[in-house]
């Protein structure tokens, strides 16, 4: 898939979280129906593993009330703090653990398999290195995290 | 440093976590004064400090009830009671992140410290568990211990 329009990095983050504002974007983008087809199957959070779920999940906040919320308006910012107020607390190391298991996801764990079977469908990627499911997303849409050490400047 | 008598290896789960069977084991041993010297500036920090941020508990309470005798299920028990029960998806996320510390992250420089210091180059050792594996003389890769978990 393409750079799509609108639909930041996993790395950009919104307060102390990665994918966060992604997952805004997202919601964005399909009530605008601009959000391509490929993506929809993994929008909310009614699987278990999908990134929006998890994301959710931490936050304590239902994908459907959130969604709500973002498409009453608001900047990204209001759009966590009414999650962090309307769900779990949680503390920076929290923040700082779940960005980890996120940004690493796919490499030395039960979601490896799965990253393999996408980097297959995906033509293989000649020339490209990618060992997490987040590597996966940003090099299927044009960028190069590994070239840049992302993962650094989080 | 070699294989440490009655030190369980890192990725030895004690109900759900990895790790803290491992804490619980520093402590005894400390007491009984047969934790390596090597071992005793990081009693109580570093990974210890995160399984009791995690936990909830406070490291010296924490030492108290471990000494004052106990299964570890018991001592887990007492943990939960004292700083709440953490979600199956919490302790997958805490799991994972003591796993693959050193790996991409802040952790990576003491790592190769570390490394080179206990004269380990050449090993296949991509996070802090697998240093401490390979420096207790345990083979993490070979086995691929995270697949066990």
């Amino acid at each position: 898939m393409p750079h799509v329009p609108g639909l930041r990095s996993v790395y950009a983050k919104v307060g102390r979280l990665v994918y966060f504002g992604r997952m805004l974007d997202k919601i964005r983008l399909h009530a605008a129906g601009r959000l391509p087809a490929e993506y929809q199957a993994n929008l909310g959070d009614g699987q278990m593993l999908v990134l929006d779920g998890r994301c959710c999940r931490f936050l304590g906040v239902a994908h459907a009330d959130l969604r709500g919320q973002t498409l009453a308006g608001g900047t990204d910012e209001a759009a966590l703090a009414w999650a962090h107020a309307h769900g779990t607390p949680r503390s920076d190391e929290e923040c700082h653990m779940w960005n980890r298991f996120i940004l690493k996801l796919g490499w030395r764990d039960e979601r490896s398999a799965v990253l393999q079977q996408r980097i297959r469908d995906g033509g293989g990627y000649p020339g490209r290195v990618i060992e997490t499911l987040v590597d996966h997303i940003e090099c299927d849409e044009g960028r190069d995290p590994v070239a840049e050490r992302a993962w650094e400047k989080v | 440093m070699p294989h440490v008598p009655g030190l369980r290896s890192i990725y030895a789960k004690l109900g759900r976590l990895v790790y803290f069977g491992r804490t619980l084991d520093k402590v005894r041993l400390h007491a009984a004064g047969k934790l390596p010297a090597d071992y005793q500036p990081n009693l109580g920090k570093g990974f210890d400090a995160r399984a009791c941020v995690f936990l909830r508990v406070d490291f010296a309470a924490l030492r108290d009830r471990v000494l004052a005798g106990g299964a570890d299920d018991e001592i887990l028990a007492w943990c939960e009671e004292q700083g709440g029960r953490r979600t199956d998806e919490e302790c997958e996320i805490w799991n994972a992140f003591m796993c693959k510390r050193g790996w991409r992250d802040a952790g990576r420089e003491v790592l190769a410290r570390r490394i080179k210091e206990s004269g380990l180059e050449g090993k296949p050792i991509e996070t802090m568990f697998d240093y401490i594996e390979f420096d207790e003389s345990r083979d993490p890769v070979a086995e691929r211990a995270w697949e066990k978990i």
